[in-house]
């Protein structure tokens, strides 16, 4: 989470760095232990030949100085084995074999692989369709036959056994690569580098290599660590290499594991560590490409009591008269997401309501925690650790702190949902009719047939042309407004009192949003149903809601009557923000007001007005002190320092304004 | 060049691009083909913003990517001051093509993540170093493309991954402008950043334009955007020009049904006050058609109010209906 520092000059200030806590985030005291256990070994295999230690095929026997199947001790820290050899000394011989064969073969089978592959995946077409036949074919072919038919006729040197594990390593490798070439070669950056005139050459070197080189390395020490199994492998069936090896040593102990289990286990116990320790290296270096967010258990938790009474008159939500009308109401609502960089305060307290059959939008750009403030409502959230203070009361039910089958039950009978991309709402491989008639049946007991009518009806009442035969259909075999109306259609199934819809039709055309923001209003005013819709659109807040709250860095900062706050905005903000909307109604070329810098980090939030670092009529209170609510009247309220007087805006964008008269 | 030359060149319609008849088609599998692009010309003025608008799958993005051979075309030619790039190989197409330049919607996948903000601005002069020889100068472009796109040379050190959406676009600006571009296509340059940042890029553009007699062809689905920045817009439908027309008239009075439909479905706009039009749900039902099988003849028939036999029978050529006004209907006048 980059913490740009603000400033309200013309250049846009850099953000701060995030790449150092990712690597303090991959390098944690197991990864460095590992990195000296590797240390460990490459210092043994270069020099075993000058350390203080036994001949490792001295026998003991002969010399006296290690008895057969001595045990572990000062004399000899692994003790001896069934000739009376110095363990210790052998397995600290046989590093350099297991180096020599895994670093030599991993190397080979990575640049290989890796050439093979981006051949694959940026020239495509025949080249592509060969290689990957070829790939499949070698990673189907049984490698063992292969090794013991190649050891059999070519002997045991290492050279040998370089190449074939060289060999047998490349498909693995050139898969890999195939794929991350294939989706890089899709980035728009590489078509930016041919526009400039990069020649393919210079594409590769430059915009792939760079690219793939981490995964194919991250892949590497893993690569590596299957070479030592595999060497281990073969030794057991007695086809090794002519030296000491570590499998060696282990099936040579096997024999005696009754009664000198050392023999055995301690060349096994280095060979588990040597593995691990390449593991492990490889998923830090896979975790600096991909930083994974590391997290706790699944938490969502609740901060503090229900506050006892209403809270201060300044945050209440208005005059008691309208509680029973009241669907939702948020009081104080603060939502902390606990991340390993720090705290985000997503929702830093929000109060607000919506009165049944109402429309609220919730306007923010990104980062002001619109969406956020949708999930505290429901309580699901991507990220694990979320813990949420204040309160929720969804129809009377404390979403907080009722019991998990009362929030469920409040979840599934009081409110519907709506998501930017209908594609994640539904499932894929499930037809609309399962989709939709399930859930019907389960919620209302109906029979098939019953249920079935009534999914028929809804998905007529949301205008799905034809909805008998759209039943049958996946959802990929619609387009995305009717799959918008499709999972509109299953948001209502139950009736509920209030819809929660975010950014509902961002993704679709303005002839087809238009459709769908309609309906939704005239599915709102049949039903008698409250609306939340989320969105960073103004005009459509405008033309659909009754009422908006504009966020700003996690805050409500001015929230009223649609039409009065469309007349009359007061926060700098939200006037800011309409201004920067291109205006129809101006000619072309017209400049457009900016808000020069960045959103305030949520991590670290600046004191005072959240907004003062890029507002124009700041002055230092603004820095200091959190403006606190000012009322226009009972409904329109601000939170600025500074607020825009009536008169003093020259222009509300004609756009803006337009119907609002 | 003195500001009487850039007015007489605006005036004197000097074409510095040139489609004409540009078709893209792809293979959908099981023998079927996507008609992509068919058949759009159009033309590129000096110094002008040409908007090329139209709803998702109508072929806008596919058209740009065509002129830049990014996307080879099935058929039809592209003309850059009078050189046909569809007929260059491809070693002559990287040396002429490099006076056109693209800017993509996705700031952030415009941005190769493993190289520094220095090395992305730096990199059309290291491709053309036998073109540049002179480090002092290229220092200097790169510094001062860089202060152009208003980017702190300080940053250059820097990843685009420690960059916001704006900044990032404002990188991937300042690399193009380094090869010394005639012709920016920007593929919907705005749509993935927030309202307050999209001004502060939509502004810069202007300024840009002005200061590196820039000519641009600027690809977008949002109207407001491309009112703000166009001289002429193109209004397509479905892989075909429907409109064509100079922005203040085109929005003043549009005439293509499709036009007035787009138009009229602008949240926030009352149509009927504006332009006299009716119910938007009169002007357009249902919703785009498959363009592996487009409609016959006119291919906005099937959503169309006025529809008649003709309309699925005979494809309506662009007429001129005013002057540099040209629409392809056969119900407009």
């Amino acid at each position: 989470m980059a913490s740009p520092d603000m400033s309200a000059t013309d250049q846009p200030s850099p953000p701060v760095s995030r790449s150092t806590s990712v690597f303090r985030l991959a390098f944690g005291p197991v990864v460095w232990l590992s990195i000296f256990w590797i240390a460990l070994l490459v210092f043994a295999a270069v020099f075993r030949d000058v350390l203080p230690l036994r001949d490792p095929d001295e026998l003991g026997i002969r010399t006296r100085e290690v008895e057969k199947f001595e045990s572990p001790g000062w004399n000899a820290f692994f003790g001896g084995d069934s000739q009376g050899r110095d363990v210790f000394s052998r397995v600290v011989w046989g590093a350099r074999p297991a180096l020599i064969l895994g670093v030599s073969a991993t190397v080979i089978a990575a640049l290989v692989g890796s050439i093979v592959g981006m051949a694959a995946g940026y020239l495509r077409g025949r080249v592509d369709l060969v290689t990957s036949v070829l790939i499949d074919i070698a990673l189907a072919f049984p490698v063992l036959v292969l090794l013991i038919t190649v050891r059999a006729s070519f002997g045991n040197s290492m050279f040998v056994f370089v190449i074939l594990f060289s060999v047998t390593g490349i498909p693995p490798y050139a898969r890999i690569v195939r794929g991350a070439t294939l989706s890089l070669a899709e980035r728009e950056f590489v078509d930016a580098a041919a526009a400039l005139g990069a020649n393919r050459r210079r594409i590769v070197l430059r915009e792939l290599a760079p690219n793939i080189a981490l995964p194919v390395l991250s892949f590497a020490f893993i690569g590596f660590a299957i070479v030592i199994v595999a060497e281990g492998g073969l030794a057991f069936i007695g086809l090794s290499l002519d030296e000491i090896t570590w499998g060696k040593l282990i099936s040579e102990g096997t024999g005696d594991i009754q009664n000198a289990a050392h023999v055995a286990l301690l060349p096994a116990t280095t060979m588990f560590l040597t593995i691990l320790a390449f593991n492990l290296l490889g998923d830090a270096i896979r975790s600096i490409v991909a930083p994974r967010q590391v997290l706790t258990q699944r938490q969502l938790s609740v901060d503090g009591e229900r506050p006892d009474t209403a809270p201060t008159e300044v945050e209440s939500n208005g005059t008691a008269p309208h509680e029973d009308r009241r669907v939702l109401d948020i009081v104080d609502l603060h939502t902390k997401l606990h991340t390993p960089l720090g705290d985000v305060r997503a929702v830093d307290g929000v109060t607000l309501h919506v009165d049944r059959g109402e429309a609220l939008g919730i306007v923010g750009e990104s980062g002001s925690g619109k969406t956020m403030l949708l999930r505290s409502i429901v309580g699901t959230f991507a990220l694990a650790d979320v813990s949420r203070s204040g309160t929720v009361d969804v129809a009377g039910v404390d979403m907080l702190r009722a019991d998990p089958a009362t929030v469920r039950h409040a979840l599934g009978t009081r409110i519907g949902m709506v998501s930017q991309d209908p594609l994640t709402a539904l499932n894929p491989v499930r037809r609309i009719e399962t989709q939709l008639v399930e859930p019907m049946r389960v919620h209302l007991g109906l029979d098939k047939a019953a249920a079935r009518a009534r999914v028929i009806e809804l998905l007529r009442s949301v205008g799905l042309p034809d909805p008998e035969r759209r039943l049958r259909a996946y959802p990929h075999e619609l387009s995305g407004g009717m799959r918008q109306r499709v999972t509109i259609a299953m948001a209502l199934v139950n009736d509920p009192e209030l819809l929660l819809a975010d950014e509902p039709t961002t993704a679709l055309d303005v002839t087809v949003q238009r459709q769908l923001l309609e309906l939704l209003g005239e599915l709102r005013r049949e039903r008698t149903m409250s609306m939340v819709l989320v969105t960073h659109d103004l005009a459509v807040v405008k033309g659909y809601t009754d009422r908006v709250a504009i966020m700003y860095g996690g805050r409500v900062v001015e929230s009223g009557p649609t039409e009065s706050l469309f007349a009359q905005p007061r926060h700098r903000y939200t006037v800011a923000l309409m201004q920067s909307v291109p205006d129809l109604s101006l000619p072309s070329h017209s400049e457009l007001e900016v808000i020069d810098g960045l959103p305030p980090s949520l991590v670290d939030p600046p004191a005072g007005c959240r907004f003062a670092a890029r507002c124009s009529s700041a002055t230092d209170i603004c820095r200091t002190d959190t403006p606190v609510r000012e009322h226009v009247d009972s409904s329109h309220w601000f939170r600025c320092h500074h607020p825009v007087e009536p008169g003093e805006l020259a222009s509300v964008p004609v756009q803006i304004a337009e119907t609002s008269s | 060049m003195t500001d009487t030359e850039r007015v007489h060149q605006a005036v004197g319609n000097d074409v510095v691009v040139s489609v004409e008849d540009l078709v893209v088609e792809f293979p959908a599998g099981r023998k079927q083909t996507v008609h992509a692009v068919s058949g759009v010309s159009l033309e590129l003025r000096r110094g002008e913003t040409l908007g090329l608008v139209g709803e998702s799958g109508c072929g806008k993005s596919t058209t740009g990517r065509a002129m830049m051979r990014l996307v080879e075309p099935t058929s039809g030619r592209v003309e850059l001051d009078g050189v046909d790039l569809t007929q260059l190989s491809p070693n002559e197409l990287r040396r002429v093509r490099r006076k056109m330049q693209m800017i993509f919607q996705d700031p952030v996948s415009s941005l190769n993540p493993s190289r520094r903000v220095r090395e992305v601005v730096r990199e059309g002069i290291e491709i053309w170093h036998d073109d540049h020889p002179d480090e002092a100068a290229n220092d200097a472009k790169v510094a001062e493309v860089m202060a152009a796109v208003g980017l702190d040379p300080a940053v250059g050190e820097r990843r685009p991954h420690e960059f916001s959406g704006g900044q990032c676009q404002r990188i991937c600006i300042a690399r193009a402008l380094v090869v010394d571009p005639e012709v920016l296509i920007l593929d919907e340059p705005v749509s993935a950043l927030d309202v307050s940042v999209q001004a502060q890029i939509l502004n810069l553009l202007e300024r840009l334009r002005a200061q590196f007699d820039l000519t641009m062809l600027f690809i977008s689905h949002d109207l407001a955007v491309v009112k703000n920045v166009s001289d002429r817009v193109v209004v397509m439908y479905l892989g075909r020009v429907c409109e064509e027309a100079p922005t203040d008239e085109l929005f003043a009075a549009p005439k293509h049904p499709y036009s007035q439909a787009l138009l009229a479905s602008i949240p926030g706009i009352d149509p009927t006050e504006r332009w006299g039009l009716g119910d938007p749900d009169e002007l357009v039902s249902g919703e785009l058609p498959s363009p592996i099988d487009p409609p016959s003849g006119c291919r906005f028939r099937t959503r169309c109010p006025h529809a008649t036999d003709r309309c699925a029978t005979e494809v309506p050529e662009l007429r001129e209906v005013a002057v540099g006004h040209r629409v392809a209907c056969h119900h407009v006048d």
